[in-house]
């Protein structure tokens, strides 16, 4: 038995029933009724979905056990994780604090989670990139980039 | 002839020539950044085009569609982000070859690739635009539904070694596609009450994190590298040799993509895909893709280019945009007193051939600018990991930005980058999902169409010629790898008697 | 040292305030800071084109910057949720189409019609009944269509650009006012519909003369007849709805609108900069390019009224085609 493959299978299985259960709460027009409705394609694919994630399911009882995972470190699962958050608070902080900060922030932040240890290249890309982001994309593109409280 | 002269000795004027250039390398610097796209360069370029002649005018246009055509290409293989979603498929193989220390091979082959693809498709626009747009009239929604299944029958044979997982990320990305206002009904599905999902989820955020950031991810795993790349080697382009070694799969993906291009409905992208899938198909060595070979890069790469000139031909013959930049090029020229349409060619007859010769001097051009820059674009792989990931992804998160000036764009960009490196450890592969999602809609929208015209009937799909041969093509190509096997077996076990 | 650093500090802080004064002292006359345009539909399209060809004179008119930027999502819904959600001091913009009307009518978004105020119009491009002329084509007039229509209700099929949209409403209000049923296909836009009625997939198509001028040049389509009350200068030829008795004028329009509630005296300047900036021959070229007339233009007040007029038609029809949100 794969038990890694045999547990995603069963979580797929569960969001596709209960993407197929919302498929019934669609509107539908109730005048032009000769037409196939909103619900009616993504149904069928729902059910292709099912019957692969079913496959899926057999192939995984019937196959060996999972070949002997090779554990990551754990640093590096940290550091993953953090440049992951770093990602996450880059997406926050252009709503909020405005993207040239963010860019700044951002890459100060994963630098230092990488374990950069050049304070100047730290710098220097810092501050580089959100001039080049800024001139690119507010003045040659004229994209208006989000502000948040700072620029 | 005389036309074409005509048209060659106005493009050699200097203020045509520089619209040229101009419009070529806006073209490569915004098809290089992820979520730029040619579209959108198009637009941006139509209002400062209305004071000039309309043979600068639509020349810059089209020259900025084909040279950010290609840009895609530049960032596909440097840092695994598609430029452009046409350059998707380019990324399979341009990428690992990179990464290898071959930098300039890579950007060279997609160069040489893109311009022979793009000038073949500008001949044929050239000679036989008239004839070749009917083929766009004579595909209805029956034969967009066979084409994208026979487009959708390759995720079994791209991404992992599992059919079944790849099947199953191919119907995830068909799902995908199904998110937010159903255009056959026009009601909203999947939306969970946000106003930001009714437009759907667009393939061009999802391709980015899939691709992209997903990489960045993987470099987070790796840490702080030691640089690698040789100079001198990343720096080398591709023989004469193994130029020549690709010939049959440049003339199949010229083929193949320009006539993708004709058809209204699909462009580039759907192009590359198929040129990337039957590239590996008719390989000698089908093994070797994916692990950097130079077919695998040859066949999108010339296949999406050879699109912008088949694209063209619905647009000026019929007044029909055959992809979603003509459209945009389309209002230009109406902008410009010029009504596309079968009479163009005869109210308009200078323009439309400068226009023609000036896209061929188009594909010339970023030529000469990739070859030549090759060798300078693949420094960047010099740049070390740690400074280059995180200027990848703040790339990422500002072009998925300008896209729709919509920041949940962003999330599903940052998501899919999220999913794109979890998925990899349960044997997922990010080809089908991108894939189903680029073809979801067209399945969808065709079937259903096709049944309101033909009044429900499903056998609608058999009966009609061109419908019939995707079908066959279809079931061919899916039996085909069982059906050598069999051959092989069988060869192999009368040799055994 | 110290202190002459201190002193620049001082004068650079004294600088900036005075410059944030007399920014505030310029407050008072409109506009003293960026415009921003909406418009709910992608660049490159048709939206699109008018707003930034308008906005080429308006820069110059107001002297101001005006940044025109996409707001996608729901036909226009989450542009419009984001007017009603900035002040209604004149410096929110959103270009206005039959789309976002509809998306009103179906109460997909928290703006009605009371919450914006019209500035102008720009384009008015009538609604045309389109078929197939190719080889002789299957039908010669309005008439033939009708007459296959009635003898086999829900059989003719005409090609419309999405679902509870114009075209849809154009080809529904018409049949119901000849008394015939007619089945619709959506088609993504006016190109695909072209596809479709050369290569007799579908009966007739909704289209705009600029979609279909080239192929009816060509001697490939002609309009059967056109949703309007008057002919139309390029097609002398084509009956209109009004002629044949028929109480229909359908047309796809674009304008802009803002949040009502805005100082009187700013909407006034805004309104008489679009009609300055729509004089213009940059305006009146676009306008002939694309197949439209100089009544496309209508500023302020008339343009109010159009709105009046049309919302409660589309509220009507929304609601009879089951479109409005329960």
């Amino acid at each position: 038995m794969n038990n890694k493959d045999l547990r995603m299978a069963l979580v797929l299985m569960v969001i596709f029933i209960i993407l197929y259960a919302m498929s019934f709460s669609f509107q539908s027009s109730g005048v032009v009724k000769s037409h196939t409705t909103a619900a009616f394609f993504p149904r069928v694919v729902l059910l292709v979905a099912m019957f692969l994630t079913l496959i899926m399911i057999i192939q995984s009882i019937r196959q060996g056990p999972d070949a002997a995972k090779k554990k990551m470190d754990k640093a590096v699962v940290k550091r993953v994780a953090l440049t992951m958050a770093c990602a996450a608070g880059f997406g926050l902080g252009v709503v909020y604090l405005g993207t040239l900060v963010s860019i700044a922030l951002f890459i100060v932040a994963t630098m230092v989670v990488w374990g950069v240890e050049s304070k100047r290249v730290i710098i220097i890309t810092a501050l580089l990139t959100p001039l080049l982001i800024y001139l690119v994309f507010n003045q040659i593109l004229l994209v208006q980039l989000p502000s948040g409280i700072l620029i | 002839m005389d036309q074409l002269m005509v048209g060659f000795m106005t493009i050699m004027e200097p203020m045509n020539f520089l619209s040229v250039f101009v419009g070529v390398l806006g073209g490569m610097i915004i098809g290089a950044m992820p979520g730029l796209t040619a579209p959108m360069g198009v637009a941006l370029l139509i209002p400062f085009t209305y004071g000039m002649q309309p043979v600068p005018a639509i020349t810059m246009l089209v020259s900025l569609y084909c040279g950010a055509t290609f840009g895609g290409s530049i960032a596909a293989i440097l840092v695994h982000a598609p430029g452009t979603p046409a350059a998707a498929a380019t990324t399979f193989d341009g990428y690992p070859l990179a990464q290898k220390g071959q930098a300039g091979k890579a950007l060279g082959m997609a160069c040489i690739s893109s311009a022979l693809g793009g000038l073949f498709s500008v001949v044929v626009l050239i000679l036989l635009a008239p004839v070749l747009a009917e083929i766009a009239i004579k595909f209805g929604p029956p034969e967009y539904f066979a084409l994208a299944v026979f487009g959708l029958s390759m995720i079994s044979s791209l991404g992992s070694r599992s059919v079944v997982k790849n099947l199953l990320g191919g119907t995830i990305g068909v799902f995908i596609a199904c998110v937010g206002m159903d255009s056959i009904s026009g009601f909203s599905r999947y939306d969970f009450g946000l106003t930001h999902l009714m437009d759907g989820i667009s393939f061009i955020p999802v391709m980015i994190g899939l691709f992209a950031a997903t990489e960045v991810f993987r470099q987070a795993e790796i840490g702080i590298r030691k640089i690698v790349v040789d100079r001198k080697i990343s720096g080398l382009l591709p023989t004469w040799k193994e130029i020549k070694s690709v010939k049959t799969t440049l003339l199949r993906s010229s083929l193949i993509g320009t006539f993708i291009g004709i058809l209204p409905a699909e462009g580039g992208t759907v192009a590359s895909f198929i040129g990337y899938n039957e590239a590996k198909r008719f390989s000698k060595t089908p093994e070797k893709f994916g692990t950097g070979c130079l077919e695998g890069i040859a066949g999108p790469e010339c296949a999406n280019n050879a699109a912008t000139g088949g694209a063209m031909i619905p647009t000026m013959a019929l007044g029909i945009p055959g992809s979603g930049t003509t459209a945009v090029i389309l209002g230009a020229l109406l902008v410009h007193g010029m009504r596309p349409g079968p009479l163009l060619f005869l109210q308009h007859t200078n323009v439309v051939y400068a226009v023609f010769i000036g896209m061929f001097l188009a594909n010339l051009m970023f030529l000469g600018l990739g070859l030549g820059g090759a060798k300078i674009f693949s420094q960047i792989l010099r740049v070390p990991n740690y400074v280059l990931s995180p200027i990848i992804l703040v790339l990422c998160v500002v072009g998925t930005y300008a896209l729709h000036n919509n920041m949940a764009d962003v999330w599903i960009m940052l998501v899919c980058g999220l999913i794109g490196y979890k998925m990899k450890a349960y044997g997922f592969a990010a080809a089908p999902i991108v894939l189903g999602l680029v073809l979801g809609e067209l399945i969808e929208i065709s079937l259903r169409r096709s049944l309101i015209v033909f009044d429900n009937n499903p056998f609608v799909f058999f009966t009609r010629p061109w419908s019939l041969a995707f079908i066959i093509l279809t079931v061919v190509g899916l039996c085909m790898p069982l059906i050598t096997s069999w051959i092989e077996n069988r060869g192999q076990n009368n040799k055994e008697k | 040292m110290k202190k002459s650093l201190f002193r620049v500090l001082v004068a650079v802080m004294a600088m900036g305030f005075l410059w944030q004064s007399t920014a505030f002292a310029a407050d008072d006359e409109y506009p003293s800071k960026q415009i921003n345009w909406y418009i709910h539909s992608s660049a490159g399209g048709g939206t699109d084109i008018f707003s930034r060809t308008v906005a080429l004179r308006l820069r110059r008119e107001l002297k101001a910057n005006i940044v025109i930027s996409t707001m996608s999502g729901g036909s226009g819904a989450r542009m419009l949720n984001n007017l009603m959600e900035q002040p209604a001091d004149g410096y929110t913009w959103n270009s206005f189409t039959n789309s976002n009307l509809a998306t009103m009518a179906r109460g997909n978004t928290t703006a009605s019609r009371e919450d914006v105020i019209g500035i102008a119009r720009g384009c008015y491009d009538p609604q045309a009944l389109v078929i197939s002329t190719k080889d002789g084509g299957t039908y010669k007039n309005i008439e033939e269509v009708l007459a296959k229509a009635k003898e086999s209700p829900g059989k003719v099929k005409i090609g419309v650009a999405h679902m509870a949209s114009i075209d849809h409403v154009a080809a529904y209000e018409f049949g119901k006012a000849a008394g015939v049923e007619f089945e619709f296909v959506p088609f993504d836009g006016g190109g695909e519909i072209i596809v479709a009625v050369l290569g007799n997939v579908i009966d007739m198509g909704v289209l705009n003369p600029s979609e279909f001028m080239g192929q009816y040049e060509a001697g490939n389509l002609k309009p059967a007849i056109m949703l309007v009350a008057d002919r139309l200068k390029d097609f002398p030829d084509t009956p209109t709805a009004k002629e044949l008795g028929y109480d229909v004028e359908m047309a796809t329009w674009r304008g802009v609108v803002i949040k009502a509630g805005t100082p009187p005296e700013i909407v006034e300047k805004i309104r008489a900069a679009f009609a300055k900036s729509m004089e213009h021959k940059i305006y009146r070229n676009y306008l002939e390019d694309n197949s439209m007339g100089p009544e496309s233009i209508m500023v302020g007040a008339d343009w109010d009224a159009f709105l009046d007029a049309k919302w409660p038609i589309w509220k009507q029809v929304m609601a009879d085609l089951g479109y409005v949100k329960k």
